[in-house]
């Protein structure tokens, strides 16, 4: 049986580009040989579209000037339908380039599975300020919000800030495209929220204001699959740098270092059975709502006393795919590659059997 | 060789029990050197005096040295405990509530709980750890109580014959909570039947409704009238259905009259979970929302050095046990660990302290159940090491499995290829508290 050439997607114009590297070069040292022929697809930090089997080692990006890589063929998709490179695509992009819909259009229209999720749910579950409004439409907890475009910030600052100020400080402040931390800041008062607000406008047009929740964990939850047929990995808890300092003081004192890093994330998050299951439940309610396939991370605002959820962001294209949510929910990189191109060619399959064509006679009565 | 440093350390951990530290210096010749963690003025007073009669023994001096500053202690003491009874019987008359606490094992983890889960809903005042003394107590009545405070809660420690009464006549506390009784504290007391007169005097200052013992402590005590808290159904307030994950311990509390609440706490095992039980009892008496208590519970801060986690890459979980001084409690340790489904299971142990003639014995079947329990075994060299590695090659475990060092830092290096992603690490007991 001949195997499945399956194109790795990643890199591209974005901030969030060395993270997509990671990403692709994980997956494509994850896949089973077996079932797949690999072809990476590269788009360096200048747009051009690469492939080449370097692009599998993680070392060779280190010797290359990302702008202008060497030694690469040159990779290019036929828009006409015509035989294509490839079977099916694994998108890898994290950031505006390729994870907000603008690449999976064009492997739509070049008729390529991918896993999705498809131009609509990308697009607006990477719009932060849609994001919200489809989360209020829902009456899904969040953190409470006001967002402004650049030019409304211009026309009056004074007044946008007085939105702002009346949630309450400490806000967060964020451009509302952007899948990364990159541009977000944590402001305690109006001097500092205009600052931010000046900063932001150098990343993106649209601000979004919220109000920072108190007394949570942050916790995240993946969620796998197509339409209904959906899978909620464990919670994980990411661990921020502070909390570092106890195992470092203890462990790593006069400089013996033990050996052991600190950890990154608590997998299983600290929270109860039923706390998880609420978040689980809410994740897959959330990945169906924004019409998501493939895998999903949704990060979250949880208060283990009161027990409120705070959606904070759908992330259509995780970081390191989740994978080390699915390894610790019982499913091996491996199969969680074969999960998605299974998810890819379903999602394929079903979008070519809708109806595209219409016999009609409009065109014999039109008029030029 | 003892040093003076360590006789210090002794002297101060066992609140000058002169007696008690003659006694435990014979029986504690080789004891590895201690540094005096506290140089309070007393200490340094009795340091210099001592210093005077450099010719004579060590234990002697010492005698001579707390006999010379009693009578002006005794002053200094009065000074304190007056202004400080008078405050605490004032505030009292006002409605502020006392609840003490006593007995050997888990008296900070019930009173840390405690004031954490009721702080939503009346403003509590906990003693904090070392002060559990007379003089502490009056030290913290005089500088953090206050009439805001509407709960005051109070650990009592007993050093001495007849502490436990003194505490009680100082604080007439209106609730009390006995925890699990013990060997711990006995070297200084004289013998368990000490311990247990003044736990005697601890129940008959309460009502029997208005105190609250751990089951375990049911059969030196057996008033049917009084409420027993614990893991099984003879206590009115128990835990049931608990499991424990990485996550933390999914549990529910059972209240007298059916009563239910399913509860999570981020502290690992149900030894810990079973803590929070004289809250419910507290909150039940005090007529406070349980549910809110039940909620409060998900957000409990760790315990330092009970069982608390520290989190390492490759979900390699190391578990802080050092101030465990209890070897009975060795088996839920060890089922914790397996609870927490490592794929190796690692403890590093120095031993127990203050275990008295039968410290070798004891040392030696903690080591047996470590080989039936555990992957690899790291001993830090202490008095009871070689207890300890007999028990354990008894016990079924191999030369193969045991690591030793000098200290925590050496033994975790010869450890090192023996940690594997999802492992546990288990550090327990250890000397850092003589006699808490």
């Amino acid at each position: 049986m001949a195997k499945t050439r399956l194109g790795v997607f990643f890199g591209g114009i974005s901030v969030e580009h060395d993270v997509s590297v990671i990403t692709g070069v994980q997956l494509m040292n994850h896949a089973d040989a077996e079932k797949y022929d690999v072809i990476p697809v590269y788009v360096d930090k200048s747009g051009t579209w690469w492939t080449g089997d370097v692009l599998k080692d993680i070392a060779w990006y280190k010797t290359q000037n990302l702008m202008s890589p060497q030694g690469l063929s040159s990779f290019s998709l036929a828009m006409n339908r015509s035989p294509q490179p490839l079977d099916v695509a694994l998108l890898c992009f994290h950031g505006a380039y390729g994870e907000a819909g603008n690449v999976q259009g064009v492997l739509e229209i070049a008729g390529i599975p991918y896993q999705g999720p498809g131009v609509t749910g990308s697009a607006v579950a990477f719009d932060k300020i849609m994001t919200r409004q489809i989360l209020a439409a829902e009456k899904i907890t969040q953190p409470d919000f006001i967002w402004f475009s650049e030019g409304e910030w211009k026309a009056s600052s004074a007044e946008c800030t007085a939105k702002s100020s009346a949630l309450g400080y400490p806000l967060f402040v964020k451009p509302a495209n952007g899948g990364s931390t990159i541009g977000v800041q944590k402001v305690a008062n109006e001097s500092e929220l205009e600052q931010a607000v000046s900063t932001i406008l150098t990343f993106d047009s649209r601000v979004i204001v919220e109000k920072a929740v108190v007394d949570c964990l942050e916790i995240n939850v993946s969620v796998i699959g197509y339409d209904t047929d959906l899978q909620a990995s464990v919670a994980e808890q990411p661990i921020n740098h502070d909390e570092f300092l106890s195992f470092a003081d203890k462990y790593e004192r006069g400089g013996k270092k033990s050996g052991m890093a600190s950890a990154s994330r608590r997998i299983p998050a600290p929270i109860s059975q039923a706390l998880t299951a609420k978040v689980q439940e809410l994740a897959k309610r959330l990945f169906h709502l924004f019409d998501c396939s493939g895998v999903v991370r949704i990060d979250f605002f949880v208060n283990p006393t009161t027990e409120d959820v705070f959606v904070t962001e759908l992330n259509t294209i995780p970081g390191s795919m989740s994978f080390y949510l699915w390894e610790a929910s019982g499913m091996p990189y491996p199969l969680l590659i074969d999960k998605l191109v299974e998810i890819a060619n379903s999602r394929h399959q079903r979008r070519t059997a809708y109806t595209t064509t219409f016999s009609s006679s409009i065109l014999e009565s039109a008029k030029a | 060789m003892i040093t003076t440093h360590t006789i210090l350390t002794i002297l101060q951990q066992s609140e000058y029990n002169v007696d008690a530290v003659e006694k435990w210096v014979e029986t504690h010749a080789d004891y590895p050197e201690q540094l005096v963690p506290k140089w309070t003025m007393k200490m340094k007073l009795i340091a210099t005096l001592s210093s005077l009669f450099f010719f004579l023994p060590i234990v002697t001096r010492l005698k001579i040295a707390v006999a010379w500053i009693a009578p002006a202690e005794q002053l200094v003491r009065w000074s304190i405990y007056f202004p400080a009874k008078q405050k605490l019987l004032r505030l009292k008359k006002r409605g502020l509530i006392v609840v003490a606490v006593a007995g050997s094992y888990g008296k900070t983890s019930t009173k840390t709980i405690a004031g954490f889960l009721l702080s939503e809903q009346r403003a509590v005042l906990v003693t904090p750890e070392s002060y559990n003394t007379l003089l502490g107590i009056a030290h913290i009545i005089r500088r953090k109580l206050t009439n805001e405070h509407q709960i005051f809660i109070v650990e009592m420690g007993e050093y001495h014959p007849g502490d436990i009464a003194k505490l009680l006549d100082f604080c007439q506390p209106d609730f009390g909570v006995m925890v699990p009784l013990g060997r711990q504290h006995i070297e200084i007391l004289g013998s368990f039947e000490q311990l247990l007169q003044e736990m005697k005097d601890f129940v008959s200052a309460f009502r029997p409704d208005n105190v609250l013992i751990h089951e375990a402590n049911q059969s030196h005590f057996p008033n049917p009238q009084i409420q027993l808290y614990g893991t099984t159904s003879p206590a009115t307030y128990f835990l049931e259905d608990s499991h424990i994950s990485r996550a933390g311990t999914d549990f529910r509390v059972k209240l007298p009259g059916e009563q239910r609440f399913s509860c999570f706490s981020p502290l690992y095992g149900e030894h810990q979970a079973v803590n929070v039980l004289p809250t419910f009892w507290l909150g039940d008496r005090l007529k406070l929302d349980l549910n809110k208590i039940s909620k409060k519970i998900a957000g409990l801060p760790y315990v330092p050095r009970r069982h608390q986690p520290t989190f390492a890459a490759n979900n390699v979980l190391l578990l802080d046990n050092s101030y465990n001084t209890n070897p009975d409690s060795v088996v839920s340790s060890l089922q914790l660990v397996k609870q927490l489904e490592p794929t190796k299971s690692i403890v590093v142990t120095l031993g127990f302290v203050e275990q008295g003639e039968k410290a070798p014995e004891i040392h030696y079947q903690f080591g047996m159940q470590l080989a039936k329990a555990i992957n690899a075994l790291g001993l830090i060299e202490g008095p009871y090491t070689e207890n300890i590695k007999e028990g354990f090659l008894a016990g079924g475990g191999s030369a193969k499995q045991l690591f030793r060092g000098k200290d925590q830092e050496d033994v975790i290096a010869q450890l090192r290829a023996e940690i594997i992603p999802g492992s546990v690490i288990l550090f327990e007991g250890g000397y850092q508290e003589l006699y808490t």
